[in-house]
């Protein structure tokens, strides 16, 4: 669950794609047929006569400066910010805060444990749950919660369902509020998968 | 809950279902980044007499391995993949192996293991069989059930397929399951 642009991600992957297989061409035109190759070099090769021939009359006000130089440092740095940015908003925006309430006299905040307690216990209790946790994350100004669920091997997924549904009833009884839940019954991973079907009390 | 948080819960769905493609994307978004600073310090560092020649024996190289046929062969190769590999990331829907649903107050998310746990283990107890002689696969938009019987005793192929049915259904999940049936048994 992530708040980030997904489309952005695509975007770069398209455009790293393109200039990757323009790259491949570029090195594999001597051999390609003639006829495919005389079609597009030539053009290139003008663009990129007439590129070289606008930036190396470039110059800095205060010094003498290779225009070529002076393209390449800005093109550098318009794609190093760009790509800082990108980075920088890849993470997923967790919050340990659920519910902040504010009034005149300040705010009353309510902590991710206060959500683990109303909405995992319940949960965590039954025999057929090897384990469940929540998280929550802000999206579009919401808080939206995340609960994972993993069941033994076994499990009524439907009766844990309606379990999960009443836990997130008591949790809209006691914050007030309606926020999106996406509950995930998720497949056991790991060592979880030689776990038994039952557990020992 | 009004149309906008309706749209955005089902938006909210749709993120668990899909690949996000942020790790692909972060490399390249890396690579990309690498190469632009080392853009920017070259092009400071070639003012210098010791960087200038540098650049230019870095240049010298290249420009001798780009006229090798074999190292430019390989380049062409070698960006040809890499650029089909990320425009492919790039298109495909890069769907999850889960199933998922919105259900009166929560999103729900369904593990295709587990779903296909919970059709093998309905027609095991329909048919009664051990739970090691049935299997099933999910996938996208087939769940495939396959029955080992018993030798001697007959198994009801469609009682089974209802059986697979009513336990997805029990989740909210419509999809009607193929059966097969192996010609072989097992002695019992």
């Amino acid at each position: 669950m992530t708040s980030s642009s997904r489309i952005l991600n695509r975007a770069v992957l398209l455009v790293a794609g393109l200039l990757a297989l323009a790259g491949g061409l570029l090195a594999a035109r001597p051999f390609l047929p003639e006829g495919f190759v005389t079609t597009w070099w030539r053009p290139v090769q003008r663009a990129i006569a007439d590129a070289l021939s606008a930036v190396s009359s470039w110059q800095l006000p205060w010094g003498a400066s290779d225009g070529a130089r002076i393209a390449a440092a800005s093109a550098g740095l318009v794609i190093a910010v760009a790509m800082i940015a990108f980075l920088t908003t890849r993470r997923r925006r967790r919050t340990r805060t659920m519910l902040a309430f504010a009034d005149g006299t300040g705010t009353t905040s309510v902590d991710e444990t206060i959500a683990d307690a109303v909405l995992t216990d319940p949960l965590r209790r039954r025999g057929d749950v090897l384990s469940s946790r929540i998280k929550g994350y802000r999206i579009r100004g919401r808080t939206a919660l995340h609960l994972s669920v993993v069941p033994r091997s076994g499990a009524d997924l439907s009766a844990l369902l309606a379990e999960t549904e009443r836990a997130v009833a008591g949790w809209d009884a006691l914050s007030g509020t309606r926020a999106p839940v996406v509950v995930h019954f998720a497949d056991r991973a790991g060592f979880d998968r030689l776990r038994s079907p039952t557990r020992a009390w | 809950m009004n149309g906008r948080d309706r749209v955005a819960d089902r938006r909210l769905l749709r993120r668990e279902l899909r690949a996000a493609r942020t790790g692909p994307a972060v490399v390249v978004a890396a690579a990309l980044l690498v190469a632009a600073l080392a853009a920017v310090a070259g092009s400071f560092w070639i003012a210098d007499a010791s960087g200038a020649s540098a650049i230019r024996n870095g240049a010298t190289i290249v420009r001798t391995a780009w006229g090798e046929s074999s190292w430019r062969a390989a380049a062409a190769v070698a960006a040809g993949i890499v650029g089909i590999a990320l425009i492919v990331l790039a298109f495909t829907p890069g769907r999850r192996r889960r199933h998922g649903r919105a259900a009166d107050r929560v999103g729900l998310v369904v593990d295709d293991g587990l779903l296909a746990d919970a059709a093998a283990r309905a027609v095991a107890e329909r048919c009664m069989l051990p739970a090691a002689q049935v299997s099933a696969t999910v996938t996208a938009r087939r769940v495939q059930v396959r029955i080992r019987p018993t030798s001697g005793v007959l198994v009801d192929p469609a009682g089974a397929s209802d059986a697979a049915q009513r336990a997805l259904e029990r989740l909210g999940f419509e999809v009607r399951p193929v059966v097969t049936v192996a010609t072989t048994g097992v002695v019992g």
